[in-house]
């Protein structure tokens, strides 16, 4: 039983990072709270840039840079 | 709260009561820790009243932890983050001041005073009372309506991850608290510790862990003033942790009797759980080094959420493989368990929390805050931390090994003082860490009066369209699936269990078992419960190999059956206690009891005065209940005939007494200070108080000489009908030795031709006529011991064929009898009759009577050193 919990969390979650990586829309959605998040504080973002591109971003740049 | 002209200002006042509040709460919970160490190597610490207990003490420790410190720092942030994560206000601030009284007056503060006075629950991180407990679960309630409506309204795919783990700790919280408080006084034995394990898991997993973690992910952008590095990846820690978290509960009862497959998931939950820890930590260290490089060393508070989330990782890899069963069987019980929960509360939770408080402190209007001493606490707490950790792993490990080398359970206590010693000035670091820490809020520059005030919402970029129902949808039925899927763990690690327990009860219980208590072993088990007993003193034989040669039988599920609420355990500073019953006469009991060095001469268990009127022969009525409570534990086993005879034994006696005396006497003089001074005394006299205050009194082993076989079969087997033990624990040289001593110890010369009161043979025949008219009733008319009476008495009367007396020893026997034996006081008898019937009874000794027996062959493993 607990076997199958665990499979099925797993299965959940896998398919969640399906979505997001096939989607570009779910990408976007998905971490869009942590600029709000940023605003809220005072912090200006960069997000009125086109695809966000500064924004989600962090995890690009920091992809390339590892590239 | 009045929302701020252009957004939401947090409640600075509450904020400020919460952090005041909670700093109080560390230093005193703090305070009681280092009390509790203290008292492990320094017993009479602070004792002599109920009130000051290890165990009551203990209770008020970890639960001024949970409540008072991270409960307080956690509403605070609360208070503080909730309207930068909703853009709106708290419900209200009223609301806000009832739930501050009640938490902090009523419940901490209430909690506190009635477990000094008495009124607990042996439940782990459920110590208050159930009334306590009670307003706890109310606060819980009233917190999730001043924080979870904002939450509500705010839409659930605008929410950002610390606002799901504030969400999340709170409700998932109100949904645990009442397993591990209720349920355990409703379901017996087993049964109650499968739920008991799942609160002890969800008071870290599903309180501690999502709050602290909501600050790391508060603090980190707040101070880089970037984004974390992945919000979708937060996410998936945020589900993890609530879907997989509740799963670990049982692995804190592995190798019981609990239904083995849900040990099992428990065990495979852990470890996944691992996994999640990994994924959350990668994120957020990804989200700091994403930043300006030196934000960690210039800013203090992000250095404390940094600590936080390495410790986070440490200890959530530790406890994965504290899990896996193997590693458990030697590690559980032990001091390394104390360490890695030192870890958890002070390394990731508290770090979190004071990261938190000293954050929101310098963004707050018209207060101080002193960096300088900020920056010292921190380097205060980590070494304290480090060294404390490092003292009792070292010290769960050298406990582990010796548990598992079948020595004498008194070892690991004398090997461990060092290590408890070195805890207390570990103890008094963090403790001045704190204090510290507490300084850096009160001193220093002053903050400008300007108010913080949270951003106006939106106005939306436009690459942000709003987020679709789809998303939102998402996020509420996970949500809600969450919710689900804590039930369905209720089931599976709580009510599953707890069925197939109840079945095989019913299937295995024997016909006739005794397993309700009466009243007075209620009480008992009362009093046992709310002074801390089994937080020393398990009581689950598990099934290891270790603990069935030191306990005996495994404990299983049907004899748990009077168990309300159960009282396994989870750490052992004293032996189990599961096959207590008939183990020790009622009188060790109440000795050990009202001084437990008056019989185990190196224990460092607390003494229980108040439950006597002075004396250890002068129990209260508490203290008879307890001894009473203490014989039911395994009485139901025993009654079933259930083999439990505890450790057995590797040493053979006859070979030992078959091996020359030895005539270097220190070591066996140590083993005899270390394990029998208690009771017989430093002198062999048996004139020290515990030896006094046993029934029957202990033996003289100066004042009667016993032939060597008597003295190998007393260590061996302990003497039935008295306090003596059997010490078949002992390594075979040090059984050696001890017996050598006690052998040597006996001084019964000849009388002086100046000190006879008439001529030998004249002695001899009055002797006889006063033993003959008072003696031969028990003794015999041979003075063997088997007198008509002997068989109404245990011990049986002295056979004066294998015992000699010294003349002050049996002056003295004969003078005032043996309390609480078959021997009554003779003071009629003149000294001239009794140095008579000495006489008399001395010319009956017939000296050593068991032969010298052959070597063996092959010489048992245990004898090393005695070749």
């Amino acid at each position: 039983m607990i076997a199958w919990l665990i499979g099925i969390i797993t299965l959940i979650l896998l398919l969640l990072m399906i979505w997001r990586w096939k989607s570009k829309e779910a990408r976007e959605r998905f971490e869009q709270p942590k600029f709000q998040f940023l605003r809220s504080l005072g912090v200006p973002t960069q997000g009125n840039q086109p695809e966000s591109k500064k924004d989600i971003t962090q995890e690009k740049k920091h992809a390339k840079r590892n590239s | 709260m009045s929302d701020h002209q252009h957004g939401s200002a947090p409640a600075y006042s509450l904020i400020r009561a919460h952090t005041y509040a909670a700093f109080a709460g560390l230093v005193l919970s703090a305070l009681f820790g280092l009390a509790v160490s203290i008292k492990f190597h320094a017993p009479g610490f602070l004792a002599g009243h109920g009130w000051d207990t290890w165990g009551r003490l203990r209770y008020d420790h970890t639960q001024g932890i949970l409540y008072a410190w991270l409960g307080n720092a956690f509403i605070a942030f609360l208070y503080y983050a909730a309207p930068f994560l909703t853009k709106k206000s708290v419900t209200s601030n009223r609301l806000g001041w009832i739930i501050f009284w009640l938490w902090n007056v009523v419940a901490v503060l209430g909690g506190w005073s009635l477990v000094l006075a008495g009124s607990s629950q042996p439940l782990e991180w459920a110590e208050f009372p159930l009334l306590i407990a009670a307003v706890i679960e109310l606060c819980l309630f009233l917190l999730i309506l001043q924080f979870g409506l904002p939450f509500w309204k705010c839409g659930a795919s605008e929410l950002y991850v610390s606002g799901w783990y504030l969400l999340g700790g709170l409700t998932f919280t109100f949904l645990a608290y009442p397993v591990g408080n209720l349920l355990p006084h409703i379901l017996p034995g087993a049964m109650g510790a499968a739920f008991s394990g799942l609160w002890i898991h969800d008071a870290v997993g599903v309180f501690i862990t999502p709050l602290a973690t909501a600050i790391a992910y508060f603090v980190i952008p707040a101070v880089t003033k970037k984004p974390i590095y992945s919000h979708f990846y937060s996410m998936i820690g945020f589900w993890l942790l609530f879907l997989v978290y509740p799963l670990n509960g049982i692995h804190h009862y592995v190798y019981s009797s609990l239904p083995m497959s849900a040990q099992h998931a428990s065990e495979v939950a852990s470890i996944y759980q691992g996994i999640d820890v990994i994924i959350v930590v990668t994120n957020l260290l990804l989200s700091i080094g994403l930043a300006t490089e030196d934000s960690v060393a210039r800013d203090i508070p992000l250095r404390f959420v940094w600590t936080s989330i390495v410790l986070y990782l440490v200890v959530s890899i530790q406890g994965a493989v504290q899990a896996v069963m193997a590693f458990n069987s030697f590690t559980h019980f032990t001091d390394w368990v104390i360490g890695h929960s030192h870890l958890a509360m002070i390394g990731f939770a508290s770090f979190a929390a004071m990261g938190g408080l000293a954050h929101l402190w310098q963004r707050l209007p018209g207060v101080r805050w002193n960096r300088r001493a900020l920056a010292w606490s921190y380097w205060l707490l980590v070494v304290g931390l480090a060294l404390m950790v490092l003292d009792l792993t070292g010290a769960g490990l050298v406990q582990a090994s010796l548990w598992q080398q079948h020595l004498p359970w008194i070892d690991s206590v004398r090997a461990s003082q060092p290590y408890w010693v070195f805890r207390s000035v570990d103890g008094c670091l963090l403790l001045a860490g704190f204090v510290v820490y507490g300084i850096s809020f009160f001193t220093g520059e002053l903050n400008r009066p300007a108010e913080v005030t949270v951003a106006r919402p939106d106005p939306r970029t436009p690459s942000e369209r709003p987020a679709g129902m789809w998303i939102g949808t998402a996020y509420g039925a996970t949500f809600g699936a969450g919710l689900l899927f804590f039930v369905v763990s209720f089931l599976a690690l709580g009510v599953y269990p707890a069925i197939r327990l109840h079945e095989r009860m019913v299937r295995t219980t024997p016909p006739g078992a005794q397993l309700a208590l009466t009243p007075q072993e209620r009480r008992g088990q009362e009093i046992y419960g709310r002074d801390g007993c089994a937080y020393c003193h398990t009581e689950q034989v598990r099934f290891t190999p270790a603990d069935e040669w030191r306990f005996g039988h495994p404990t299983e599920a049907w004899e748990t059956q009077g168990e309300f609420p159960q009282m396994w355990g989870t750490r052992r500073i004293g032996p189990d206690l599961a096959r207590e019953s008939g183990k020790r006469p009622g009188d060790w009991q109440l000795a050990h009891l009202y001084n437990p060095r008056y019989v185990v001469p190196d224990s460092m268990m607390p003494s229980y005065p108040w439950l006597f009127r002075g004396d250890a022969n002068k129990p209260s009525q508490d203290a008879l209940d307890v001894v009473a409570y203490l014989n039911t534990l395994g009485r139901p086993a025993m009654q079933a005939a259930v083999t439990h005879g505890g450790a057995a034994s590797l040493i053979d006696a006859r070979f030992i007494a078959s091996m020359p005396q030895s005539t270097d006497l220190e070591e066996g003089r140590a083993v005899y200070m270390s394990n029998c001074s208690g009771c017989h005394g430093a002198d062999g006299r048996a004139n020290s108080p515990g030896g006094r205050s046993l029934r029957p009194v202990a033996f003289d082993l100066v004042g009667f000489r016993l032939p060597p076989s008597t003295v190998w079969q007393a260590l061996q087997h302990g003497v039935p009908g008295t306090a003596m033990p059997a010490w078949n624990e002992l390594p075979g040289a040090e059984f050696k030795a001890v017996g050598d001593y006690v052998l040597a110890m006996s001084s019964t010369p000849e009388l002086r031709p100046d000190e006879q009161r008439a001529p030998i043979q004249t002695l001899l025949l009055a002797g006889q006529r006063v033993f003959d008219t008072h003696c031969i009733r028990c003794h015999g008319e041979g003075g063997d011991g088997d007198g008509p009476e002997a068989d109404r008495y245990l011990p049986r009367p002295a056979n004066f064929h294998e015992i000699q007396p010294s003349y002050p020893g049996a002056a003295h026997v004969i003078h005032d009898g043996v309390p609480g034996s078959g021997m009554p006081a003779w003071p009629l008898l003149t000294p001239a009759e009794i140095q008579a019937v000495t006489n008399y009874m001395r010319s009956l000794y017939q000296g050593p009577s068991m032969p010298a027996q052959p070597v063996p062959a092959a010489i048992p493993a245990t004898m090393e050193g005695m070749q």
